[in-house]
């Protein structure tokens, strides 16, 4: 917060005055200014922000009433106190419908003004805090309004209008869910939605990923500690057990948990109690568990990443989100979410995206789901010129021929290669991918002469 | 039978202190104006909202006079108000030649009817500028006011290194009052819209800057004489 802005503007043709106010507010520990001319008060208004203004409504070079509205309209929050005569009272009545604090008639008592100034300078203070609050709040609403569209999920297709219709169905209940799918298709988009619509809304979601501690802390960090439990464990910590008591505990990955700490998890879900880490008190735990895997699940239960019994635990309700690139009817109202967001967050205007542009995102294979999607609109739209974005605002995987996209550009062939040709096809779409389609470097990556890449290309219908 | 006491509540006999008289006059203009601004402020109201031009004509003449009724206790707050001085150091000269423009705005009828004499040369006051003005433009509108004589003011002002020396002669056509107590009583000489408290008040400011005022008549040439003197240099506590 800056330092109170005590400084006074008086605005005054005769010296006396000017010179005897000087004195008065410098001695009140003011920071006064002066000036004899209307025209040299609006230039000190200007290069110092006085808080307040005094001003005479007789002044050689304006008319005083004019003078206010100038500063009432370049400096609305200035606080301008009339100095009149006797016989200019209905001018100062004028003054205050035109938004002048108050007024004071000549000749005044100096404790009247110094009150008059103090409460001015008061009214300042919170016109200054109101606005200030006021541009907060439109702020706040904006986060809210981004993070609200954050939680929501975006979709179109069949399949998300299904998820949604069971999450509908089941959310209210007090049920276990289990949600699958890949990395980056919006998991923890889904729980955030299930609990906003349990009976657990009124608290916040508590979330825990299990990838994200080493193994030995995700047990104290779900269990809590008490002091001394452990070396390091220098106070009480209530866990995120504790933490998620009335609301929703989410577990991201829960195939990373130790398998022995499932175990434990699991006698905390059938038994409803637990007991924090080198604590002989037993607790109730009172919490609705949404787990997530982006493992399959077979898979994670063939590895012993998932205990099977936990699993059967979690699995009241499963639901599985299909990749993007299996549900491409969603990537336009995502698409479409994404700009306005970002958009709105760097305070710029929405762009329009090109068609050509438009049937990129369409054609890409989005390997990294909607997490990937919504990395690339936030580099379009940093890009985007003149309110637009085209094919060379987007990044330069997304640009490429779908050709070279499902080459996937790693140095690995794709699994189940049938024969040599499969292979060599491979190779030249891989060294393609590699110099982002130019013929003549993939050519020489690969050893060979570009016509010969050009007959190639032709034999195996690759085109750019 | 005893004998009854002699009731003597009389205003000849009441004996009340100057100072609680000027404490109830301020305290009741006070008040006064209060209502008179919420009285102004509610004319204000009622020429907004009053849709008939004649009717607002007559709001607006009903603001103007009691504008002037708070206009009247303003200067009569102000006149009985203790003086406190913002005092600095101020030039002779440059208080003089301010007071001159002031007289010109003030009274701009009149103020070519004075001969100034003024040879301050670079003396120094320590004054209170404004409040001091306020007491100077007082002498010049009396002056203007009361019993004028034929001929021209006469206003002098010399400075040498110790005093700060005003001369104000004013023609008076027809002048009995005595000037032994000049601007000691307050409200001596009240009449319609008049409350006898100029003087006192220009002589309380030239107190509280530890100067002197003096007037006299001089019947040769009918003249009322006010002379000031200020001390010049810095103020001494």
């Amino acid at each position: 917060m800056s330092a109170e802005n005590r400084r006074i503007l008086i605005v005054d043709d005769e010296r006396p005055i000017l010179l005897t106010l000087e004195a008065l507010l410098g001695r009140h520990g003011y920071q006064p200014e002066t000036a004899a001319t209307a025209a040299y008060g609006l230039k000190l208004l200007k290069s110092n922000s006085p808080a307040v203004v005094l001003l005479d409504l007789q002044l050689p070079d304006a008319e005083g009433l004019e003078t206010l509205d100038q500063i009432k309209r370049e400096h609305p929050e200035t606080q301008v106190i009339i100095i009149t005569a006797h016989d200019s009272l209905s001018n100062a009545i004028e003054s205050i419908k035109r938004g002048a604090y108050h007024f004071i008639s000549k000749p005044y008592a100096p404790e009247e003004l110094l009150s008059l100034i103090d409460k001015a300078l008061e009214k300042q203070s919170l016109v200054r805090e109101t606005e200030h609050l006021r541009k907060r709040t439109l702020q706040l609403e904006k986060r809210l309004e981004i993070a609200e569209t954050r939680l929501a999920p975006v979709f179109k297709s069949k399949a998300m209008q299904e998820i949604h219709e069971l999450i509908t169905a089941m959310a209210p209940s007090e049920a276990n869910v289990l949600i699958t799918g890949e990395s980056g298709v919006g998991k923890e988009v889904i729980a955030n939605v299930i609990h906003s619509r349990s009976r657990r809304a009124a608290q916040p979601m508590v979330k825990l990923n299990c990838a994200a501690f080493p193994q030995a802390m995700i047990e104290s960090e779900l269990f809590g500690y008490v002091k001394g439990a452990f070396t390091g464990a220098t106070n009480d910590f209530a866990g995120m057990i504790a933490e998620a008591g009335g609301s929703t505990l989410f577990l991201d990955e829960i195939s990373e948990m130790p398998p022995d700490l499932q175990t434990r998890f699991l006698r905390v879900l059938q038994e409803r109690e637990y007991r924090p880490l080198g604590s002989t008190r037993t607790l109730k735990a009172d919490f609705r568990v949404v787990a997530a895997t982006n493992r399959p699940v077979a898979q994670a239960l063939a590895e012993n990443r998932l205990r099977a019994d936990l699993y059967y635990r979690l699995n009241t309700f499963q639901i599985e989100i299909p990749p993007l690139r299996e549900r491409k009817e969603d990537i336009p109202p995502l698409v479409a979410s994404f700009v306005k967001r970002f958009a709105q967050q760097m305070g710029k205007a929405e762009p329009q995206i090109t068609p050509e542009a438009f049937q990129k995102l369409l054609d890409y294979n989005w390997r990294g789901n909607v997490r990937e999607l919504q990395n690339a609109m936030e580099y379009a739209v940093v890009l985007a010129r003149q309110d637009q974005i085209g094919i060379k605002e987007l990044p330069t995987e997304v640009q490429l021929p779908s050709a070279l996209q499902n080459s996937g550009g790693g140095n690995h062939f794709i699994a189940g290669a049938r024969n040599l040709d499969d292979l060599e096809r491979e190779a030249i779409l891989q060294a393609l991918a590699q110099c982002h389609g130019n013929k003549k470097k993939a050519a020489q990556i690969l050893g060979i002469q570009r016509p010969t890449l050009y007959n190639k290309m032709k034999r195996y219908a690759i085109q750019l | 039978m005893s004998e009854v006491p002699k009731e003597s509540n009389s205003a000849a006999d009441l004996r009340v202190p100057m100072q609680d008289v000027v404490r109830f006059v301020r305290q009741l203009s006070h008040d006064l104006r209060n209502h008179l601004n919420a009285a102004e402020l509610q004319s204000a109201y009622l020429k907004e909202v009053a849709e008939d031009g004649e009717v607002k004509s007559e709001v607006q003449r009903l603001r103007g006079m009691l504008t002037e009724m708070s206009n009247s206790l303003q200067r009569l707050t102000v006149a009985l108000a203790t003086v406190k001085l913002t005092e600095m150091p101020y030039e002779a000269a440059a208080f003089v030649e301010d007071l001159q423009e002031k007289i010109k705005k003030q009274f701009p009828e009149q103020h070519g009817e004075i001969e100034w004499d003024v040879n301050v040369g670079h003396g120094l006051l320590t004054i209170d500028p404004q409040i001091l003005q306020e007491a100077f433009l007082e002498l010049f509108g009396n002056a203007w006011q009361h019993g004028r004589g034929g001929g021209r003011l006469a206003a002098s002002a010399k400075a040498d290194e110790k005093e700060f020396a005003f001369e104000l002669r004013e023609p008076k056509a027809d002048f009995k009052d005595s000037v032994a107590e000049w601007g000691r009583e307050p409200f001596r000489k009240v009449g319609q819209g008049h409350y006898g408290l100029g003087l006192h008040r220009v002589r309380t400011i030239i107190e509280a800057h530890r100067g002197h005022l003096i007037a006299r008549y001089d019947s040769s040439s009918s003249s009322l004489i006010t002379a000031i003197t200020l001390p010049v240099g810095a103020a001494r506590d």
